[in-house]
């Protein structure tokens, strides 16, 4: 905080635009560096080849030498990702294939640290050369704009996953001390403290508990699964507010990375609503290119299939981060492909009717939660057995206080929300404004007093 | 002139008063509902009140790992007169509040020169963590004195002073908990089991209950790698200085020995190298150092509560009795007996 603060108060104490910019671009590497320097020049390395490919694909009018262009600046990309956070889970599969085949290969690890990031700033370099090759846009100038776009510390450790033409033309672009905008910065900023210090970070406590278990029954692990979904959502979207809130308050907007995604009512309405900016990339580069769902019906469930299981492999190199994206591949397939043309489009338009595929599809996404919050596929095994099964009705009175436990750390979200329909209200008066943000920031501070832990968690996407 | 507006209209003096308010009505109300906290001395007095032999300090490896009326009966068996010994115990305890009861409550104590020992596992008596939050906070706040420089020191809990003027935050912990339990009470009260929230989790979550793995992760975490580190901002130097004038000893006491399994072997090299260390210290310090941890009658894991240090009723009784003679030996035999009359 204390951090931010006085960046803010340098930022726009500094007179020209291009003066915030090179501040901007100090602040944010020093920020990156002060997790791990070492890992600083792969930040650099990974812009510098973006720069370098995205103005050699714009001047060239060879179709040829623009995809080698493209190419180059992919492959390295993937190939740095690939390498740190991707290798060993490779040698560890192949050592096991060649093992299984009657070969003993004995092929060895590497003690490999992932650098803080690195899905989301190889994704969002890659769009901007992705982008000009589409002839979508231009490339920049000069090498600084572009530093500051792939390094922009409010969003450099865990997104949102930024274009180019939505952040870089920001950056190219005078910024003007807007009070509305800080207020809304400081409304997302302090919204996001609560979401993590008050609801992830207590309700992690308990579901690492029940993961942790060396028996647990199957109804724990599915009261535990619910407990990761509130966890998780307020988690990761804690650190998009955080984002968000501080961009605000320098003048820039970040893309919205979650869109009520509880209150989705299907499985592909979920992921226009969940991690915004890493689907709207895989639908945009990947998904459509591929043909996306314009295509024949093979065509298009091994598309889903495909996109799904990357999807769920830039989450971790592991097995049940492959299965979490297979399971929504599953989803989004058979609803389209039995759900949806069953149902006519306005059946659940009705009144009540219409909580019903809402309350469904949480349903099914919540149980999903159990491959992304497994430690591994081997322990799915231990959940979901006939011992695990006939244990839970030992566990009906835990499983009910937990339950308990978790909906009662939810009650912000239910504040939040009937503060929601009035906020457009508030807005409109400055004044009122701000003394309804005096009120949250006590109320924030009151909350993360009494209900902070001394314990706190990383940000789960910090290991992505 | 916009921005003073802003900063100094009516709406926002009335926040500022708010926050201090907060602090006023935080101290009146934990005040009424938890009393004054401050420092009591119904240790100093049931010491003054009794006159013990022996005061043995300790976590729960004394309670309810030891027996007392087993200890002392064998005690007074072993002295050939009766010994009335003294257990100061708070499970889960650590040296901060040792050091504090030591120093305020035994060293001000009306008695002086009878032995008084503690009673430690591993590395507990210069272990560095501070239990000094959350639940602990009320029985470490119990034993400070008004003056307490080391404490705060060794604690780096520069806050702590500052924390008590928001008393609301002081007690975070306890508040916290209270809203969460009367809420959960109030949901449980609908079903006809109508569940204790909190033995209910207890007994799902307590000792025992979890993967290896993780247990082991979580207690692994680089103790034993410096102790002339830990030494110097441990409170071990200081409950030392504190127990001059009174016999003092530690007892390393007798662990389950699944908890000290050969899977742990570069874990173990590392806690004999500290053990060694800290033997050395307390030789040159004077201080008696008993081991119960060598004891075969206590090597025997089903002496203990599954994966737990906690002993089962039999193990208590070998434990308490062996302790006694352990004392007898090293501490009643060997040092005459100063009683105050």
């Amino acid at each position: 905080m204390f951090f931010l603060l006085a960046t803010i108060v340098v930022y726009w104490s500094l007179k020209t635009r291009i003066h915030q910019n090179i501040f901007l671009l100090i602040v944010s590497y020093l920020f990156y560096a002060s997790w791990d320097w070492r890992f600083l020049p792969l930040v650099i390395i990974s812009t510098w080849i973006d720069y370098f490919a995205g103005r050699r694909i714009y001047d060239s009018a060879n179709p040829k030498k623009r995809k080698l262009y493209l190419l180059f600046s992919i492959v390295t990309n993937l190939s740095l990702l690939g390498f740190f956070k991707y290798y060993n889970f490779f040698i560890d599969n192949l050592d096991s294939l060649l093992t299984f085949m009657g070969l003993h290969p004995h092929l060895s690890t590497l003690s490999i640290i992932l650098p803080l990031g690195i899905s989301f700033y190889t994704f969002q370099s890659m769009s901007y050369t992705l982008d000009i090759y589409r002839r979508q846009l231009k490339p920049v100038d000069s090498f600084m704009p572009f530093a500051l776009y792939v390094s922009f510390f409010p969003q450099l450790i865990a997104g949102p996953i930024e274009r180019a033409r939505n952040l870089l033309v920001q950056i190219n672009h005078e910024r003007r001390f807007n009070i509305a905008q800080s207020l809304d910065g400081i409304m997302l900023i302090l919204w996001g403290l609560v979401k993590k210090i008050v609801i992830a970070d207590n309700i992690a406590y308990y579901v690492n508990m029940i993961f942790d278990l060396r028996a647990p029954s199957t109804l724990l692990i599915l009261v535990g699964t619910f407990g990761f979904g509130i966890q998780v959502f307020s988690d990761f979207s804690a650190y998009t507010d955080l984002a968000r809130g501080s961009a605000k308050l320098m003048g820039f907007e970040l893309v919205k990375n979650f869109n009520n995604p509880y209150l989705a009512s299907s499985p592909p309405d979920f992921w226009r609503r969940w991690h915004i900016s890493l689907y709207t990339w895989v639908r945009d580069y990947i998904f459509i290119p591929l043909g996306g769902s314009r295509c024949s019906l093979k065509r298009y469930v091994f598309n889903v299939l495909l996109v799904w299981t990357l999807m769920g492999l830039w989450h971790g190199a592991a097995w049940h981060f492959v299965a979490f994206g297979l399971y929504h591949a599953l989803l989004i397939i058979l609803y389209k492909l039995i759900i949806k043309p069953l149902i006519k489009p306005d059946f659940f338009e009705k009144r009540i009717l219409k909580y019903i595929p809402i309350f469904i599809t949480y349903l099914l996404i919540n149980i999903g939660f159990v491959l992304f919050r497994t430690p591994s596929l081997d322990n799915l095994g231990m959940y979901f057995n006939t011992e695990a099964l006939r244990q839970s009705k030992f566990d009906l009175n835990v499983a009910y206080v937990l339950f308990c436990i978790f909906l009662f750390y939810s009650l912000p979200f239910l504040v939040s929300a009937i503060f929601h329909k009035y906020i457009n209200k508030i807005k409109s008066n400055t004044s009122k404004f701000i003394n309804f943000i005096s009120f949250n920031a006590i109320a924030t501070l009151l909350l993360i007093a009494i209900f902070s832990r001394s314990n706190a968690n990383d940000f789960i996407y910090f290991q992505f | 002139m916009r921005m003073t507006s802003y900063i100094f209209n009516f709406r926002n003096i009335a926040v500022v008063s708010a926050i201090i308010s907060l602090a006023v009505i935080s101290e009146i109300a934990v005040t009424g509902i938890y009393g004054n906290r401050g420092t009591d001395y119904k240790i100093k007095e049931e010491i003054d009140s009794m006159r013990p032999d022996i005061i043995l300090v300790g976590d729960s490896m004394l309670i309810p790992n030891v027996n007392r009326e087993i200890f002392d009966a064998k005690l007074s068996e072993l002295c050939r007169r009766p010994i009335k010994s003294l257990f100061i115990a708070l499970g889960d305890s650590t040296a901060e509040w040792w050091y504090l009861v030591l120093k305020n409550q035994i060293g001000k104590s009306d008695v002086s020169g009878i032995p008084v020992g503690i009673l430690y596992r591993a590395d507990s008596l210069t272990r560095v963590e501070s239990r000094i939050g959350g639940e602990y906070l009320l029985y470490i706040q119990r034993q400070l004195t008004d003056s307490e420089p080391v404490f705060y020191e060794k604690t780096g809990d520069r806050l702590f002073k500052l924390k008590k003027i928001f008393k609301i935050y002081y007690y975070r912990w306890i508040i916290s908990t209270n809203i969460l339990r009367g809420w959960v009470n109030m949901l449980t009260s609908f079903i006809p089991a109508h569940p204790d929230p909190k033995s209910v989790l207890e007994s799902r979550f307590g000792v025992g209950k979890f993967r290896e793995d993780v247990v082991w992760v979580k207690e692994k975490q680089g103790r034993y790698e410096n102790f002339e580190k830990n030494l110097n901002i441990s409170f071990l130097p200081d409950m030392i200085k504190a127990m001059r004038g009174f016999a003092f000893f530690v007892v390393e006491v007798s662990r389950n020995p699944l908890n000290i399994a050969e899977e742990r072997k570069d874990y173990n090299l590392n806690l004999q190298r500290y053990q060694e260390q800290l033997a050395n210290y307390l030789n040159k310090n004077n201080i008696k150092q008993i081991f119960m941890g060598n004891k075969q009658a206590l090597y025997d894991s089903s002496l203990y509560i599954e994966h737990s240090d906690h002993l089962q009723p039999d193990g208590i009784v070998i434990n308490s009795i062996l302790l006694a003679e352990e004392i007898y030996i090293n501490i009643f035999r060997s040092f005459p007996l100063k009683r105050e009359n």
